[in-house]
């Protein structure tokens, strides 16, 4: 018994160990590495990690499936952009305002559709995001389908959050990334993240239970849709050219959930795991296969979104953890 | 004609049949008798193959049948006809008799079948093209049992088809099962009401939490004093 | 001409759309009404037949409408494959899991189309596409006119299908009840790949419809399945009617939209019925 005990503890801070390690290595790989393609990746993996996490929340913990995202992600990014470009606002404060914006935006247009449930949520999400995404498109003031550019202001300016080189972004990137995955650890260990997850798993037992199940959903759309507008603030100032399609469309909306179905949703490590797989899948395809090869990663997302949903429902988290754990219990018995 | 012989059955972690063993002889009248949550309906289950039994095994005209999924049983000539009649709601009248023949060998014979069908169920010619889900519980029982002679059974296997009806329907049905009977059918019928199925039973069981605990000829399991206090209340 | 006529004609143009999304969202709707399952790569099963089509066209010269046979036999294979290792695995799983199979599926169809054929746009041009019927001051393409007809007799077919033969009784009994289908003989696994082929056929006779007026591309599926979500929604999910009706009615909603409102809002105000039926009439105007 003690022995376990000892055992469990010792993994514990085994794993914690591993957990100061990566760290620390995120924190000087920029030192060892002058590349700035390695440090785009890197900041692609959070960005996708971060945006994966945010739509974890409403989909993977609570469980309503949104094929939406992107539409926070967009308003996020437009608030800040526009901001800046009509009244010269810092895109931090920018920022702000956007997860204000999307907040009331989420909670006006998304409010209603949190009693659907299923597929029909899912498809419900598609409606919205295509609505809102056609209104920017047919709206000249703000840009249009041509959308928005950013014009460099300053060469390097926390103020404008503009940096020439590509170490603030990676430095700015991972810290969202840190600061959002504690965020979420303290959720995950409160009652709220319990009442999520009771709602996932049967709304109506968890209503008998006593949980206000309206009331969390709206706080799981609510912040799903802040982080999603926190990073599309990121992507405005990163890419400094932001268009419809790119930030609400089909495409990010899908990507801000894939690393975290594949990577195992409704985990605070999934997504993160998720993102960590696929990115370097695109960057192979992109720089090892490149010219026609362009956007085969999509290929190779799907065949691992199929094999994932057959044969490892819980993602790769939730398989790699069940192993370790049968591996551990005979380890144990073997004693 | 089928042997049952030592199965276990559970749903999940839950065991609910036990060593069940027993069998039913060609062109009789088999009971199974037992109190509600007995266990009747999941050793029909069983036999049709909408469940799979733990261990033991099911022999029907000298083969062991475990292997076949439930529309090659069907196909085999073993028929259920469920508890609570089940007939398709939203299908007509017609409709529900020809799912009833859809195995290749029965729809062959269809034409015939239906006659006979008519003959015995008047009502239901009348009834052809109205939806089944707009019949009376009497009506909605007779298609139920018509829809499964439609496949031409050789055991018919019939789960409380007294369950919610008037007593005087309850007569008509046990009537028909006798009359069934004489045409050569084989019939194994599960019921709660004790003493009108083993009126008409040859033999009988009797199941109590998923044993069998008692068997006989139907007068036998009748006079017991076992089953007088427990169930008849004698 | 007249307000009045131009009323006309977008009423016609709407009506003649709307024969051939009735004939998408019902190859969806089947599907789910039977197996309660969403295929969200129906649209891509559509994209996959108008190049079928397509290169029929381009490499041997056969007319869309002759090799019409052909991509509804591949489609219905396609779709019964699919139902054998894809769905078949996980059915009964919750739901989540039915979406991220089939969205993989997409994924799959859409970029490895993309790699192949390009994300060029492709038009077929056939001798009669273009050429313009007129019903006094109404014109009506020929492709139009063509494609709607061939959508209402498939859909006419489809109807007497699962009126008239027993296995089309059979899978209606499926849907209703599974376990008394079995319990009849009915072997419902077959019974479950011969649906999803069904409506995969449904999905290929569409897309060839389509390749007469609509362009091709590997994202062309996107909207048709969305149309076609919406269609099932509005109409009522599984419902065979509610998928015509509703087929026609977002056929109309679009043709007004664009000529009432302007037609770039045409889909925005297609989503905004799709919301509003969701809100206050979430089993659609034919569900029960
Ligand atoms: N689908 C099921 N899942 C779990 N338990 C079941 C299921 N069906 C029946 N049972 C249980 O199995 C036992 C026997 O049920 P059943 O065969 O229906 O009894 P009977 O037909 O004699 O009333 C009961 O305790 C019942 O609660
Ligand atoms: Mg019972």
């Amino acid at each position: 018994m003690l022995r376990i005990k000892m055992l469990r503890s010792s993994l514990k801070s085994k794993q914690l160990e591993l957990l100061l390690m990566t760290l620390i290595a995120l924190c000087i790989a920029p030192l060892m590495s002058k590349s700035t393609y390695f440090l785009h990746v890197m900041i692609m993996i959070f960005f996708f990690a971060f945006a994966n996490n945010a739509w974890n929340i409403l989909s993977g913990y609570v469980g309503l499936v949104s094929f939406g995202h992107g539409a926070f992600l967009g308003l996020g990014a437009y608030t800040s952009t526009l901001l800046l470009l009509n009244f010269g606002v810092s895109p931090w404060i920018g920022m702000i305002a956007g997860v204000i914006l999307t907040s009331i935006v989420a909670a006006a247009l998304f409010l209603p559709l949190l009693k659907l449930s299923g597929h029909f949520f899912a498809l419900s999400t598609i409606a919205v995001r295509e609505i809102i995404r056609l209104v920017f498109e047919y709206t000249p003031y703000v840009g249009g389908a041509m959308g928005l550019t950013i014009p460099i202001i300053a060469s390097s300016s926390l103020y404008y959050f503009q940096f020439s080189s590509k170490i603030p972004y990676y430095y700015i990137a991972l810290t969202l990334l840190l600061v959002q995955i504690l965020i979420l650890y303290k959720m995950e260990r409160s009652k709220v993240g319990y009442y999520f997850i009771a709602i996932r798993e049967n709304e109506e037992t968890a209503k008998a239970l006593g949980v206000d199940v309206k009331r969390y959903k709206i706080i799981a759309l609510v912040l799903s849709a802040s982080f999603s507008a926190v990073i599309g603030t990121f992507y405005a100032q990163y890419f400094l050219y932001i268009h419809p399609n790119s930030t609400m469309g089909v495409l990010i909306s899908v990507e801000m959930l894939l690393s975290a179905v594949i990577g195992g949703s409704g985990t605070l490590l999934g997504p993160v795991i998720g993102a960590f797989v696929l990115i370097p899948v695109e960057t192979v395809c992109r720089v090892y296969l490149g010219g026609m090869w362009e956007g085969f990663h999509l290929v190779i997302y799907g065949i691992l979104l199929i094999s994932v949903s057959i044969f490892a429902p819980g993602g790769i988290y939730g398989k790699a953890s069940g192993l370790l754990e049968t591996l551990r219990s005979k380890w144990r018995k073997g004693k | 004609m089928l042997y049952v012989n030592k199965i276990n059955v559970s749903y999940g972690d839950i065991q609910v049949l036990y060593n069940v063993s027993f069998k039913v002889d060609e062109g009789i009248i088999t009971a199974i008798v037992g109190p509600n949550s007995a266990g009747k309906t999941t050793i029909l289950r069983t036999i049709s193959g909408l469940l799979k039994q733990r261990s033991g095994e099911i022999r029907f005209k000298n083969a062991n049948i475990d292997n076949l999924p439930p529309h090659k049983r069907v196909e085999s000539g073993i028929v259920l006809i469920p508890e609570g009649r089940k007939i398709f709601p939203a299908l007509t009248v017609m409709e529900n008799l020809r799912v009833g023949s859809y195995p290749k060998k029965a729809r062959s014979v269809r034409r015939a079948s239906l006659d006979e069908i008519f003959n015995l169920f008047p009502i239901l010619r009348e009834r052809e093209n109205q939806m089944a889900g707009t019949l009376s519980g009497g009506e909605q029982q007779m298609l139920a049992v018509a829809r499964g002679l439609m496949s031409k059974p050789k055991l018919l296997m019939l789960d409380e088809p007294s369950l919610g009806l008037a007593p005087k329907l309850v007569d008509s049905v046990f009537e028909t099962v006798k009359n069934l009977s004489k045409t050569g059918i084989t019939l194994l019928i599960v019921e709660e009401h004790i003493d009108r199925v083993l009126e008409i039973a040859n033999y009988s069981y009797l199941l109590e939490n998923g044993r069998i605990t008692l068997e006989g000829k139907g007068e036998d399991l009748l006079n017991n004093e076992h089953v007088k206090e427990t169930y008849l209340g004698i | 001409m007249s307000w009045g006529m131009l009323f006309l004609q977008t009423i016609t143009n709407g009506l003649l759309i709307g024969a051939v999304y009735a004939l998408i969202a019902l190859g969806l709707n089947v599907i789910y009404g039977v197996m309660d399952f969403i295929n969200f790569a129906h649209g891509e099963f559509i994209m996959l037949s108008m190049y079928a089509t397509y290169f029929m066209f381009v490499l041997l010269g056969w007319d869309p409408l002759l090799s019409l046979p052909i991509s509804m036999l591949m489609l219905f294979g396609l779709g019964a494959i699919s139902e054998i290792f894809l769905v078949k695995p996980i059915l009964g799983e919750r739901m989540v899991i039915q979406v991220f199979t089939t969205y993989g599926l997409l994924l799959f169809l859409r970029n490895i189309a993309t790699f192949f054929w390009s994300s060029t746009w492709r038009t077929l041009p056939t001798s009669y596409s273009d050429v313009v019927l007129s019903l006094g001051e109404i014109r009506i393409s020929l492709g139009y006119a063509l494609s709607s007809l061939v959508a209402l007799i498939f859909t006419i077919g489809l109807y007497m299908f699962f009126k008239k033969t027993d296995t089309g009784i059979a899978i209606r009994a499926t849907s209703q009840d599974r376990e008394t289908a079995k319990l009849m003989g009915v072997d419902v696994n077959k019974i479950y790949m011969l649906t999803f082929g069904l409506g995969s056929a449904c999905a290929g006779v569409a897309g060839v419809l389509l390749t007469l007026v609509y362009p091709i591309q590997p994202e062309v599926g996107e909207i048709f399945c969305v149309l076609s979500f919406v269609i099932c929604v509005v109409g009522g999910m599984g419902n065979f009617m509610g998928a015509i009706l509703g087929g026609f009615l977002i056929g109309l909603t679009e043709s007004l939209a664009g000529f009432l409102v302007a037609p770039a809002y045409k889909h925005i105000i297609v989503f905004i019925v799709f919301i509003i039926t969701l809100l206050i009439r979430p089993k659609g105007l034919m569900g029960k």
